[in-house]
């Protein structure tokens, strides 16, 4: 003790007032707690239902999953904030004496016994408050829970939140769209990136950098354009005599799959095959493959010269009946494998750049089935089709439309043997609201003296763009059976374009073709149309 | 009377005889008595305000006969000197003695004190408040225990002088005399009217007082019941804080600290007399207005709008509820 340290004569404080007291402290710790848990409550409950309220018309995606765990949070916070900030003794003796009736006894006492020396009148203050509250049931403190408003508002606020959250709403669909458009888009960005793992390295970072992009997409219009910028890009770095060369080259394998020169799998294969038996060969075997070879040199003319030159060297060889065949028809076989080796990066752009578009397609289905959802409308548009054909022959196409008011279509024709007609159909198809409409179709079957049951051996694509509506146009055959076709020409063409080779054109027409369903110009309903149509004319076919 | 140490239990006693004696001879008027009998353990001075005929004389000379302590009683008029209360000295047989005034008994009534000059009511009041007097260069004392009842009649103000707040102050407590009730009436009648005068006996004196007196300023009081007081008192002040809206625009200045010292001291009081051991809020609260009413001086608004002194005290009290038993 210190020398000059006041002594202190402390009165602990009598037992009775202390038990008092711990159960009183309890009882407004309690008390404390069920208020404000009750008002924390009520207080995010309303908040919750305010902004369900919200979200009803405004998409609020969080809105229902964080309400529940907000409010487990403010419980948590409230309960840890009460249980560390307790009443104090002081207060639980003032509660005491309210409570019970005791005019400040307890209170008086509590700060008595903190006093250093207490008076006569004082010390007896503290033995009565001591004696008084031994009579006290600390069960006359009261309940703990308090009705009041307090309990109905909370209950009226969770009654309101539940109601804003169980009821549906406009925003609910809007919000389930949302989602479902996320979940399009994210399938469509591991599809991406699983297409991506078996490319070159070059072609596989674009195509993950464009699956992240499309995860950045807020909705499917701009995943939409941002796959279409994507196969801009891809487009843009694809060399065109690449793509000729792939395209010559995928022609030359399917053709050679469907008349085989040899055995083996791949053109090389049967170049090799043809060469080991060169020198069993038949004379008319030998004719037909070199008349085969002959035309296949003349698909890569102006593609590829080495492979044509190597073509058609084996052809002549195979013709004459020569030693030479072998040699020949073994460097075509290497020159195919050269080629088929150099048109890998090409194909694996195509391949990227398909992967791009297959991923634009889907969700511009998943866009479609959006309108669909909402209501529906098809009828019949005014259609005018376009038809090419060569030949003679009865055509028959079908288009759809869509559009506002006034069908737009296309009309493609097929017809038995060489001829081709094309019929268009409109239609008009615009959400929402049914718009009847009557569809023509326009037939515009090509003319030509053309034997139908006999296929051309080689076609030459006219192009109208360019020439004076109902201008007659003669267009020369060339090929085992030559002649000429005439037509008119419906709308506008270029005046004297060049006749060019089909396998050079055709890369051009697909390349424009790709680069439409890119922009989206064609309809989503036609889309498929337009890549069958290419497909089944690309050479070899 | 009674040799024994002032215990509450004494006290309780002493007390209820004293009541039992005073109630023998005044009929109702329950918180005049009792704001009488707290100021007289507290010794301070009481202003009673009401109509005459009420019985404040008789309250008076009743209690002096239940305490056994002397009794004097001065009719203030305006020709009343300030010797007329305090005493003179008178020449006899070649020299000066002083002759005491009315003011030298233990229990003093000056009646109707507003009408006496403000010389007069001076004298009175310094009096009161140093609780002895010079004169000719002598001091005397006053007896103890000493207190005041001053009676002012709030009906007939012309050509009076009324107490300026200074000299208010000095009032322990200010207690508004109501009319009896009928019941009250009936009682007053029956024992007024029939020959048979009720007479008082003592049931303490002097020293008994000021053993009381004691007792009661001993008593506890906690800090916080301390801080209520003074809270209270401070809400009467137009612009503290703590005021409530209405005193900030009816009261011009507000009670002094004698304003909570009269709260304490006679909410100790109660709290004695009710037997308790130690102040409560609710003592604190119940004197309010008889502590604080004749302190608060009111602004013009205050009288043109009828607002009283215990609405603005009743204000102060309700916006600054204490969390006991405040009944």
């Amino acid at each position: 003790m210190a020398p000059n340290e006041p002594q202190r004569c402390l009165v602990p404080l009598p037992e009775s007032i202390r038990s008092l007291l711990v159960v009183a402290r309890r009882r407004l710790t309690l008390a404390a707690l069920w208020v404000r848990l009750l008002t924390t409550v009520a207080v995010v409950a309303v908040a919750a239902a305010a902004i369900f309220a919200v979200g009803r018309m405004v998409i609020l995606p969080w809105a229902e999953v964080a309400a529940l765990p907000a409010l487990a949070v403010a419980l948590v916070v409230v309960t840890a904030a009460t249980m560390l900030r307790r009443p104090s003794l002081g207060r639980a003796a003032l509660e005491t004496d309210r409570r019970l009736g005791g005019y400040d006894r307890v209170s008086t006492a509590l700060e008595l016994v903190e006093r250093p020396d207490l008076s006569d009148p004082e010390m007896r203050q503290v033995a009565a408050a001591a004696a008084w509250a031994e009579r006290r049931d600390a069960s006359a403190l009261g309940p703990v829970i308090t009705g009041g408003a307090l309990p109905w508002l909370a209950a009226l606020g969770v009654a309101a939140a539940l109601a804003l959250a169980l009821v549906p709403s406009p925003a609910d669909a809007a919000l389930e769209e949302r989602n479902r458009q996320s979940e399009a888009i994210e399938q469509e960005a591991q599809r991406l990136e699983a297409e991506a793992a078996d490319l070159p390295e070059e072609v596989r970072r674009q195509l993950e950098d464009t699956a992240r992009r499309l995860r950045e997409s807020a909705d499917i219009d701009e995943a939409l354009t941002r796959l279409g910028e994507a196969r801009e890009r891809l487009a843009a770095q694809t060399d065109p005599a690449e793509l000729a060369r792939r395209t010559a080259l995928a022609g030359m394998e399917r053709r050679l799959q469907q008349q085989p020169l040899g055995e083996g799998e791949t053109s090389a294969d049967q170049l090799r095959d043809l060469a080991s038996r060169a020198n069993e060969l038949s004379s008319a075997e030998r004719e037909t493959a070199a008349d085969e070879l002959a035309q296949r040199a003349e698909d890569f003319q102006g593609i590829d010269g080495e492979l044509a030159e190597a073509l058609e060297g084996a052809a002549s060889d195979l013709q004459r009946g020569g030693a030479g065949a072998e040699q020949s028809l073994s460097e075509a076989a290497d020159e195919v494998d050269r080629v088929t080796s150099e048109a890998a990066a090409a194909e694996a752009e195509a391949q990227a750049r398909s992967a791009v578009r297959d991923a634009q397609e889907r969700l511009d289905r998943q866009r479609s089935g959006e309108g669909e959802g909402q209501g529906q409308g098809q009828g019949q548009g005014q259609g005018q089709g376009q038809g090419q054909g060569q030949g003679q022959g009865q055509g028959q196409g079908q288009g759809q439309g869509q559009g506002q008011g006034q069908g737009q279509g296309q009309g493609q024709g097929q017809g038995a043997g060489g001829g081709g007609g094309g019929q268009g159909a409109g239609g008009s198809q615009v959400p929402g609201t049914p718009t009847p409409a009557s569809g023509n179709g326009n037939v515009q079957g090509g003319t030509g003296d053309q034997d139908p049951a006999q296929e051309p051996d080689r076609v030459s694509v006219f192009d109208p763009v360019g020439f004076e509506q109902g201008e007659e146009v003669r267009v020369r055959l060339e090929g085992l059976e030559p002649g000429e076709l005439r037509g008119r020409v419906e709308g506008e063409g270029i005046r004297n374009v060049p006749l060019a080779p089909y396998t050079e054109r055709f890369a051009e027409y697909q390349s424009a073709a790709l680069e439409a369903l890119d922009r989206l110009i064609v309809p989503p309903a036609l889309r498929d149309l337009v890549r069958t149509y290419f497909t089944e004319l690309e050479p070899g076919e | 009377m009674n040799g024994s140490p002032m215990t509450p239990e004494r006290f309780a006693g002493t007390l209820d005889g004293i009541r039992k004696e005073v109630g023998k001879v005044i009929v109702g008027q329950d918180d005049l008595v009792t704001a009488v009998i707290f100021a007289v353990l507290c010794e301070g001075h009481v202003l009673l305000e009401g109509v005459p005929g009420l019985g404040k004389t008789r309250l008076l000379t009743t209690l002096g006969q239940a305490l056994d302590v002397s009794f004097g009683r001065v009719q203030f008029t305006p020709d009343l000197m300030p010797a007329d209360i305090l005493g003179t000295k008178v020449l006899h047989e070649n020299r000066f003695e002083f002759h005491e005034g009315p003011i030298f008994a233990n229990l003093v009534l000056a009646d109707e004190v507003n009408r006496a000059t403000p010389k007069t009511q001076s004298a009175l009041l310094e009096a009161m408040q140093e609780r002895r007097i010079t004169l000719g260069g002598e001091t005397h004392k006053l007896p103890r225990p000493f207190l005041v009842m001053a009676t002012q009649n709030p009906i007939e103000m012309e050509g009076t002088y009324p107490l300026p707040e200074a000299q208010l102050d000095r009032f322990l407590f200010k207690v508004l005399v109501p009319f009896p009730g009928t019941g009250d009436m009936v009682e007053i009648l029956r024992r007024t009217t029939t020959g048979h005068d009720a007479t008082a006996h003592a049931a303490a004196d002097g020293p008994t007082l000021l053993e009381m007196g004691e007792v009661v300023r001993e008593l506890p009081a906690a800090s916080h019941l301390l801080e209520f007081a003074a809270t209270l008192v401070a809400a009467t002040h137009p612009r503290s804080e703590v005021a409530p809206e209405r005193v900030r625009r009816y009261v011009r200045h507000g009670a002094s600290p004698r304003g909570a010292q009269a709260l304490v001291l006679g909410g100790k009081a109660r709290a004695l007399t009710d037997g308790r051991p130690n102040l409560a809020a609710d003592d604190v609260v119940a004197l309010a207005p008889a502590a604080l009413r004749h302190r608060l001086v009111l602004g013009y608004e205050a009288v043109a709008d009828g607002v009283t002194p215990d609405d603005l005290i009743g204000d102060v009290v309700a916006a600054h509820p204490f969390p006991g038993p405040v009944s």
